[in-house]
């Protein structure tokens, strides 16, 4: 080996150089990368978090009989619809003693949410043996109230402006120096489906939409895409047609997501006429969107297991299929399951396609089947960040941590099972 | 391109050609101090015989060498092993000079008589079945090779004729007993060069042909 | 010296589309002795090997003519069950590919597909038995269960020949089995094909000729697609009839 003279030595120094320059413009652009999820985050869940906590207001209330129960029945289905808004307004009076005029009266009650109601009504069946006490009982507060505790409701603007009056702010003031304002965890956020009203809209509904949605979507496209993949790869002839479908299908993978949502409109709803809105039609549009994406990563994920094992299996005498199965898939899991996290995450966060079969509307109830109408997350988020009301702004937020927190769970079982696979090559 | 075996299996039929220029040499020589009853090339011979034995040591290292490290096969296996066998051939074809130059010293020691002029043929004859055994294995042809072999029945014939004469010699006149049994001794040494030279021979065939002829006049019976 | 034929191949010729590998190849295996098929790289050997038990079926383009016969019956007729026929005949690979499942079920999976065992004990004798007759039961006995790729090349080779034997195949066919192997490991099979060979009929391709040597009693010497010689191995080897034999074993070429 010759002497290392000066030339080769400036040669070396340029190389280490231009080393260390590569390696901090990659470390720069992870750091970068990583602020900005950090950011993102963030903002999330700065505004995301507050929308999980709800104000309530503590009360006496009297149970009174004649009010809920005046036949002394027990009938729960006639119970449910006794004015418990009217006893909410009478313990919530009894606090303020001095307000006599009736227009007082409404604005006062008006800080309650409707929902109070409902809640005292759910507690009254659930004790029916409380009927005729006086109970401690807890009233969500309405929505501007909520904003307006947080610091976010505007005290500062002028009351014309705003949606309370400086009578209202007054009586919450009051109630918030005697002690009687908590704020606790809201768990109908995650309990109820959607509502006009802000402070009772929760993300059930469309959690339940985007689980029965893509649980359709898994269950086509994965046996659908998978079995593609292993006809394509292993037992099709290799022609013009089979080369022909290959480049559809990477092409297709392309397709941006709303052709999809118009190819489900004009054929599963205008040909075959299938329920709108619902998820069981949703699941079957981004099936179709996810399965180019599936069809991909598993004919990568068989064509990389070895020839040896296909020649081993074959030798031994086992069939084509019987290759396949027993040792070609088993092997391609991994990659086969990657394929699908991709597509299932893509499908998750997918509202055009949705938009256009129809899974906009405001559904109240919580579907439980995917033929019933329902929503799905991203659309709800969608919808939430249109309302005029302020309160949906930290709505809006939350419903994305759930989804995210929806990708993470998918992500988690995914990779857990990927790794069960790896273990045994 | 030359195979890596082939520098090896030049050196040993190198050695073997030296062997055979110096066993034909020397039983020249132990001739050539028989019928000159001359001392001292007698003495020579025996000096000339170790230098065979030398070389037929230094063949058994060459032919081991090459088949533990080149593992050769076919021709190259057979030109090996008959390699071995013609040395040992030689060598022996050495040791027969020396007994002849033996006698050589014997005879001068004593009252000198005429010399069987059928021994001088006999002689000749062994001389010239070397030669040409020799000549096959230089050649590596296995035509000449066979010619060798038909030439061995007249010698044993000749042999026969020397001893009976001798014998007759002796029962006649047994003051000479003693040069007559070197005569004899003598015939019997060039009758066992003929045959060795044979041996030669039939390696020769074997290397080129893969046949193996040997002790064919036994087997036959 | 007579012997029963395993193997016939009259007038076999083999394409890989418009390349000719194989021409007019005939060719005698004999039943339960070693056939080794020697050549230069390239000149069809194991071409000729993977027709036996119609591995060559798998390429694309790959068309065979003439005939082969097993035990009589054509390899190549229409009614063939070529899953059947590989059940017949082993095939042992140059690099050892042992399934990435556990060492039991590598060699449990060839009986389980072809039901050759109806309790679990019959196939646990199964397992145990070809892995004593490829002289590894003594080195698993005690990790049945562990990775088939845990062991070490010669093992994973002989875990090889066992998952062959375990279907207890007629003929096992061996594309250069020792090529990926260490002297030892190498010395370990083949004398494991000497004690084969009293059950199975074994054909083995390989590189080495000293191993050929060593342990077949036919040998074939493939050259550019022909069978230019075959015969007894101490023959070919002491004396080869064809000059090109003669060449290629001396090392004059090839």
């Amino acid at each position: 080996m010759s002497e290392f003279g000066a030339a080769q030595h400036a040669l070396l120094r340029k190389r280490y150089a231009s080393e260390k320059r590569f390696r901090r413009v990659g470390g720069a652009a992870v750091l970068t990368a990583l602020a900005a999820l950090a950011l993102l985050l963030g903002s999330v869940l700065w505004r995301g978090v507050p929308a999980f906590f709800e104000q309530r207001v503590r009360l006496e209330v009297l149970l009174d009989e004649a009010v809920i129960d005046p036949d002394g029945l027990r009938d729960p289905i006639s119970m449910a619809e006794a004015n418990y808004a009217g006893l909410l307004k009478d313990a919530l009076a009894a606090q303020f003693p001095e307000v006599s005029g009736r227009s007082e009266k409404r604005a006062l009650v008006a800080l309650l949410s409707a929902g109070a109601a409902y809640d005292l009504s759910d507690y009254v069946r659930a004790n029916p043996s409380q009927i005729g006490q006086t109970i401690s009982f807890e009233a969500l507060l309405s929505d501007e109230v909520d904003l307006l505790l947080r610091g976010a409701g505007g005290r500062e603007v002028a009351e014309g402006t705003r949606r309370l009056s400086d009578a209202q702010l007054g009586f919450i003031d009051a109630l918030a120096e005697r002690g009687l304002v908590r704020h606790a965890f809201a768990v109908r956020m995650l309990q109820t489906g959607d509502s006009r009203e802000p402070e009772l809209a929760g993300v059930l509904g469309a959690s339940a939409g985007s689980f029965w949605t893509l649980l359709t979507t898994l269950a086509l496209s994965f046996p659908l895409g998978v079995a593609a993949a292993i006809y394509l790869e292993e037992l099709a002839p290799k022609n013009r047609w089979t080369d022909l479908i290959e480049v559809n299908i990477n092409n297709l993978a392309a397709v941006p997501s709303i052709v999809f949502g118009l190819l489900g409109l004009a054929i599963f709803l205008g040909f075959f006429g299938l329920p709108r809105s619902a998820p069981f039609v949703g699941g079957m549009v981004l099936a179709l969107m996810m399965l180019p994406t599936v069809i991909i990563a598993s004919r990568a994920a068989v064509r990389a297991v070895p020839p040896s094992i296909r020649e081993a299996a074959l030798a031994i005498g086992a069939s084509q299929l019987q290759t396949v199965f027993h040792h070609v898939l088993p092997l391609a899991m991994p990659g086969i399951l990657t394929g699908t996290i991709i597509g299932m995450a893509r499908a998750l966060g997918e509202t055009a396609p949705l938009l256009m079969i129809g899974m906009v509307a405001f559904i109240v109830d919580v579907p439980s089947g995917p033929l019933e109408p329902a929503t799905a997350l991203p659309v709800q988020i969608y919808l939430w960040a249109e309302s005029a009301e302020r309160a949906f702004v930290a709505r809006t937020s939350a419903a994305i941590l759930v989804l995210l927190a929806f990708l993470v769970l998918m992500n988690l079982t995914a990779v857990l099972l990927r790794n069960r696979f790896e273990r045994r090559w | 391109m030359t195979r890596p075996v082939e520098p090896a299996l030049g050196a040993l039929r190198d050695q073997l050609l030296r062997m055979g220029s110096l066993a034909e040499a020397i039983l020249e020589k132990s001739l050539q101090s028989l019928w000159r009853r001359d001392l001292a090339l007698a003495r020579e011979v025996k000096i000339d015989d170790l230098e065979i034995d030398r070389l037929d040591i230094a063949v058994d290292d060459m032919v081991l060498r090459i088949l533990a490290t080149q593992a050769p096969v076919a021709d190259d296996l057979r030109n090996v092993i008959a390699g071995k066998m013609i040395a040992s051939d030689i060598e022996r074809i050495g040791d027969l000079a020396r007994n002849i130059a033996k006698s050589a010293e014997r005879l001068a020691a004593r009252a000198s008589i005429e010399t069987p002029p059928k021994l001088r043929t006999l002689a000749d004859e062994a001389q010239r079945i070397l030669r040409r055994a020799l000549d096959a294995f230089a050649e590596s042809d296995p035509n000449r090779a066979s010619a060798v072999l038909d030439d061995d029945d007249q010698v044993d014939a000749d042999e026969d004729a020397v001893i009976r004469t001798a014998i007759q010699e002796i029962a006649s006149h047994p003051e000479f007993t003693a040069q007559e049994v070197d005569f004899i001794l003598v015939a019997k040494n060039l009758e066992r060069v003929a045959d060795h030279a044979t041996n030669i021979a039939e390696d020769v065939i074997l290397a080129t042909q893969a046949r193996n002829v040997k002790h064919a006049s036994k087997l036959a019976v | 010296m007579r012997f029963l034929t395993k193997i016939t191949s009259r007038g076999v010729n083999v394409f890989y589309a418009e390349k000719q590998a194989l021409f007019d190849v005939n060719l005698d295996i004999p039943k339960n002795q070693v056939t080794a098929l020697i050549g230069p790289s390239g000149c069809g050997k194991s071409t000729f090997l993977r027709c036996i038990n119609r591995m060559n079926d798998v390429i694309v383009g790959c068309r065979v003519e003439g005939k082969l016969t097993l035990d009589g019956a054509d390899i190549y007729a229409d009614d063939v069950d070529v899953v059947a026929l590989r059940a017949r005949v082993g095939m042992v690979f140059q690099k050892p590919n042992p399934f990435p499942k556990s060492i039991y079920e590598n060699v449990a999976y060839g009986p389980r597909i072809h039901g050759l065992a109806s309790t679990r004990a019959d196939l646990d004798e199964i397992v145990i038995r070809s892995l004593e007759r490829a002289g590894l039961f003594g080195e698993v006995k005690d990790r049945l269960h562990d990775a088939g790729t845990s062991l070490s090349g010669g093992q994973q080779q002989r875990l090889c020949i066992a998952r062959a034997i375990a279907v207890s195949p007629d003929l096992i066919l061996m594309d250069e089995p020792c090529s990926a192997l260490d002297p030892i490991a190498t010395a370990r099979i083949e004398e494991l094909i000497a004690e084969l060979r009293e059950s199975f009929t074994i054909v083995i391709v390989t590189h080495s000729m000293q191993q050929a040597a060593r342990v077949s009693q036919t040998t074939a010497f493939f050259h550019l697609g022909h069978v230019v010689e075959c015969g007894d191995t101490a023959q070919i080897f002491t004396d080869p009839h064809e000059k090109r034999t003669r060449d290629y074993i001396t090392g004059r070429f090839g």
